[in-house]
C-alpha cells in the first residue's frame, strides 16, 4: 500500500520534460573576407589536388552562443586544408568536393594584437598569420564541404558542415549545438576589392542547431506513449 | 617647312587628351548584412523549386555593417537601425532554368528592373513577421529618413540543390560585373560620389533556402553586401604635356 502510494504521488508531482518539436537553425556568426588556393597545383580553380583556404572578419555573431567584444577586439576567421578530391559539372557550373579541413575564429585585441593583413598572394608575411593569432576562441572539423563556381562569372557558393571541437568558447555552446554548418556566396571581379592572389570574395554565415524547447507532462503521459 | 611647323604648333596646342588622375578610387565593400535578411516573391513554386516568369522578388533587411566611405557611421548604435527594401526584380521569360549534374544541379533564375531603398530609423523596430507582405513588411524597413536610394537592373540568383531528393545545398546571388547598379538619392549619396558622379555598386551574397532557416512565407534568407566601384576620373591635358612626361 505504501508502495502504491509512493507511485501516486510520484505520478500527480512529477512533472516531466518532453521534448518538443525540433527548432529552425540558429545564427552563430556573420563572416566577410576572400579565398585563395594553396598549394594550387594547376592553373585555374578548383581542381583536384588544390586546397581550399579562406580569410577574414567576423562581423556579428549571437550573443546567445558568443561573448564577442567588437570595440576592443577584431575577429577573424580561417578556412583552411580542404582538399580538393573530386569535381562534377553541369556546364557552365563546377562543382568541387573536399575532403575535411579547419574552421577558425579568433579574438585579437585592438591595443596590442596586431591588425588583420590580407596582403597580396597568400600565403604571405601577414596572411594568414595576422588572421590566425590571439585566441582561438571557437574553431572545428569541416566536412561535407561542396563548392559551387559559375566558370563563365566566376562566381559561386559553398556549404559545408562543422564539427565545433575546440576553442576558449566551445564549452558555451550547448553540445546539441555542436555540430553546425556554414554557407557563403562568392564573387570575384571589378569592384570586390578582391587584393592580388585571392579568388574571390566570400560573404557567409555559420550556423547550428536550433535550441530544442522542453514542455511539462506527467508520468502517466509518458507511459501511455509506450503501452501497447 | 615654316608653315608646317606652324600647323604643328596650332596642333599640340589644340589637342586635348584626356589623362587620367589618382582619384577616390573606391573599390570593395560598403554595405554588408548577414542574419537579418530575407527574399519574398510572388511566384516561386516549393516543390518544383522554380520561379514562373513575371515573378516579382522583393528583400527586405537589417544592415550590421558600413566599410569604406560609410565606415564612420555605425549601423548597430543603440536605437538606431539601418533597413533596406529591394523590390521590383521581376523574373525574365525563361523563369528558372536548371543545369543538372551528376549528383548536383544549379537553379539559375535572372530578374530585371529592381530598385533599393536604405532607411535609418529609429527605434530599432524591423520586424519580419510571417507571409509578406504583412503588418510589418515592408512598412517597418522603408520608415525614418531615406539614407540611399538605387536602382538594381539585373540580379541572377543560383542556386545547388541535390539530384537526389531536391534539397538546397547552397546559393548566391549577385547584379553582375562590372557593376551597374547606380545611386539615385538619399542623405550619404555624397560619401559615394566624388566628384559629384554616385560610383556604380554591385550586389551579391550567399543565397540561402534551407527551410529551417527561412520565415514562413519567405523564400530564402540572403547574407549580402554591396561593392562599389568607382571608376577612376580624368582630367583635360595636352600631347605636349604628355610628351614633356617621357623626356630624358
Amino acid at each position: 500500500m505504501r508502495m502504491r502510494n509512493y507511485f501516486v504521488l510520484m505520478a500527480l508531482g512529477l512533472a516531466l520534460t518532453m521534448p518538443a518539436r525540433a527548432h529552425a537553425d540558429q545564427f552563430l556568426a556573420d563572416f566577410r573576407g576572400f579565398d585563395y588556393e594553396d598549394p594550387n597545383n594547376s592553373p585555374g580553380f578548383g581542381n583536384v589536388g588544390d586546397n581550399y583556404h579562406s580569410l577574414g572578419y567576423i562581423t556579428q555573431v549571437n550573443p546567445v552562443l558568443l561573448t564577442c567584444d567588437f570595440t576592443n577586439n577584431e575577429y577573424t576567421y580561417q578556412f583552411k586544408d580542404l582538399t580538393a578530391i573530386a569535381t562534377d559539372s553541369a556546364p557552365p557550373f563546377l562543382f568541387v568536393f573536399y575532403a575535411p579541413g579547419r574552421f577558425r575564429i579568433f579574438e585579437d585585441s585592438k591595443t596590442s594584437g596586431t591588425t588583420a593583413d590580407f596582403g597580396v598572394n597568400p600565403p604571405n608575411a601577414t596572411a594568414p598569420s595576422t588572421f590566425t593569432d590571439g585566441t582561438l576562441t571557437l574553431g572545428g572539423v569541416v566536412s561535407n564541404f561542396i563548392l559551387t563556381l559559375d566558370l563563365t562569372n566566376n562566381n559561386g557558393s559553398f556549404n559545408g558542415d562543422i564539427t565545433f571541437d575546440e576553442g576558449s568558447q566551445q564549452g558555451s555552446i550547448p553540445p546539441a549545438q555542436l555540430t553546425g554548418w556554414s554557407f557563403a556566396g562568392l564573387t570575384s571581379g571589378s569592384g570586390t576589392g578582391t587584393p592580388q592572389g585571392y579568388s574571390h570574395q566570400v560573404d557567409g554565415q555559420i550556423r547550428v542547431p536550433g535550441v530544442v524547447p522542453a514542455y511539462g507532462t506527467s508520468w502517466g503521459m509518458v507511459k501511455s506513449l509506450y503501452r501497447h | 617647312m615654316t608653315k608646317r611647323l606652324l600647323r604643328l604648333a596650332l596642333t599640340a596646342a589644340l589637342f586635348v587628351v584626356a589623362v587620367p588622375v589618382s582619384a577616390f578610387a573606391q573599390t570593395g565593400t560598403v554595405i554588408d548584412w548577414g542574419p537579418a535578411c530575407y527574399a519574398y516573391e510572388t511566384g516561386y513554386n516549393a516543390t518544383t523549386h522554380k520561379t514562373a516568369p513575371g515573378s516579382v522578388m522583393s528583400i527586405v533587411g537589417v544592415i550590421n555593417s558600413f566599410v569604406g566611405p560609410l565606415g564612420s557611421i555605425d549601423p548597430n548604435t543603440a536605437g538606431t537601425e539601418y533597413t533596406f527594401y529591394i523590390t521590383g526584380l521581376t523574373a525574365n521569360a525563361a523563369g528558372t532554368t536548371v543545369a543538372a549534374g551528376g549528383t548536383l544541379s544549379v537553379f539559375s533564375t535572372v530578374y530585371n528592373g529592381g530598385t533599393i531603398t536604405i532607411w535609418q530609423g529609429s527605434p530599432r523596430d524591423a520586424a519580419f513577421g510571417t507571409n509578406p507582405p504583412n503588418a510589418t513588411v515592408p512598412s517597418t524597413f522603408t520608415n525614418g529618413s531615406l539614407f540611399l536610394s538605387g536602382t538594381i537592373p539585373t540580379v541572377t540568383i543560383n542556386v545547388t540543390r541535390f539530384n537526389s531528393n531536391g534539397n538546397w545545398l547552397s546559393g548566391n546571388a549577385d547584379s553582375g560585373d562590372p557593376a551597374n547598379c547606380l545611386w539615385t538619392g538619399g542623405s550619404a549619396i555624397d560619401l559615394l560620389s566624388p566628384g559629384g558622379h554616385p560610383c556604380p555598386f554591385r550586389l551579391t551574397g550567399g543565397w540561402d533556402m534551407k527551410p529551417t532557416d527561412v520565415l514562413a512565407g519567405y523564400v530564402s534568407l540572403f547574407d549580402g553586401k554591396i561593392d562599389l566601384n568607382c571608376p577612376t576620373a580624368s582630367t583635360p591635358s595636352t600631347w605636349g604635356a604628355i610628351k614633356s612626361q617621357y623626356r630624358d
